[in-house]
């Protein structure tokens, strides 16, 4: 009896802390500070220098073998990372490992001749913005946009901005879709195995960056 | 008189015979029930850019009338699914159709599909042949739901659903 009765509250207790560990994972990754990140957004576009297609030497964080990492990145993915609940220390680490996969993309699309002139950009854009404010996206993450872009000055501000983020997004974009259209074009190709296929892929190329903080 | 009386309900009998098979086919042509919706998500992501994710999920019931009933013979969910991004890029998962009766709907297999790859990146469908009946005026209804993730977007995972009403009348 009193055994039954230890395994019951053993029982319970794992399940209670069962549940809690799913409440806190579920509740940190659906909170997202979106004013938090607009500000923070709005910070990095009104530095003097917004390219980041060379790196001030004094501000190098990781070194790749092409590319370097800034700590005026590493900073933003951090911030990103704690508008999204993370610890400072964890969102730090979480940062320079985005980053390191980021920019290894983009040195492997530039190597590629992929690139995004001026005109794509803004249609690019254009097509984003139209998108995210209509019927197909919920309410919620129109607001939450809505939330984002109104830390800037203006719209046209963020619209600015992101103009700028796209010159070297895009490339990458443009090289990963048509990474997924061969790889999709193979008889046995499912989702779960592009998944594994573009980590592996990811991967590679941090690796072949040797990166060296 | 015999022999023309004879005739005249041999004529009705072959008659209403005729008349009875039209009928009980017409019964048993097959119809489908379908409803579809279309979902756009998006993502911030750390670089200060987007991930973003188009999905359109179907679901399809096949059925044939009998009498008061209906029966429920097939039914195939499908999801078309086109994504963007850099390094963070969405990815979806397909659930089966449930029925709130809870009736068990198994086995399932994956469908064969043909889609437009400048349209879709990948097409996901499933199909099960369990039969299962419903009066004509039922409550009971059929859903499908697709869940689509970003790693490394805010809010990683949103849900996308499909429900519909299994009445026939």
């Amino acid at each position: 009896m009193k055994i039954k009765k230890a395994i019951i509250c053993v029982a319970c207790l794992i399940g209670i802390c069962s549940i809690s560990a799913i409440a806190s994972e579920y509740s940190e990754s659906e909170s997202f500070d979106f004013s938090g990140w607009g500000q923070t957004l709005k910070n990095v576009a009104e530095k003097p220098s917004k390219s980041r297609s060379r790196t001030a030497a004094d501000e190098t964080l990781v070194q790749g073998k092409e590319v370097a990492i800034s700590e005026s990145d590493v900073d933003m993915g951090t911030q990103f990372y704690q508008a999204a609940g993370f610890t400072e220390e964890e969102a730090r680490e979480q940062s320079v490992e985005y980053f390191k996969e980021y920019e290894a993309m983009y040195a492997e699309a530039i190597a590629k001749g992929y690139s995004a002139t001026d005109e794509e950009i803004e249609g690019y854009l254009e097509e984003m913005k139209a998108s995210i404010f209509s019927d197909t996206t919920d309410e919620t993450t129109q607001a939450q946009y809505r939330e984002m872009i109104g830390q800037f000055d203006s719209e046209e501000d963020y619209w600015n901005y992101e103009k700028e983020v796209y010159r070297k997004q895009l490339p990458i974009e443009k090289m990963v879709r048509d990474l997924e259209r061969e790889y999709f074009g193979q008889e046995s190709a499912d989702e779960e195995g592009w998944d594994e296929y573009f980590e592996n892929y990811k991967a590679d190329l941090v690796r072949k960056q040797n990166y060296q903080n | 008189m015999k022999k023309k009386n004879m005739f005249v309900f041999c004529s009705l009998l072959v008659l209403s015979l005729f008349l009875g098979l039209i009928g009980s086919s017409k019964a048993e042509a097959a119809s489908v029930k379908s409803k579809s919706t279309e979902k756009s998500f998006w993502w911030t992501v750390p670089n200060g850019g987007h991930s973003s994710a188009r999905i359109k999920l179907e679901y399809r019931e096949t059925y044939k009338l009998r009498r008061d009933k209906a029966a429920f013979t097939q039914r195939r969910c499908t999801a078309c699914f086109r994504r963007a991004g850099a390094t963070s890029l969405p990815k979806y998962s397909l659930g089966k159709v449930t029925h709130s009766s809870k009736k068990k709907l198994s086995p399932w297999r994956k469908g064969s599909d043909m889609y437009d790859p400048n349209v879709w990146n990948s097409v996901l469908s499933y199909e099960n042949n369990t039969s299962v009946q419903y009066a004509r005026k039922t409550k009971a209804t059929g859903t499908v739901k697709a869940l689509v993730t970003c790693r490394g977007g805010n809010v990683p995972t949103r849900a996308v659903s499909v429900t519909q009403r299994l009445n026939t009348k």
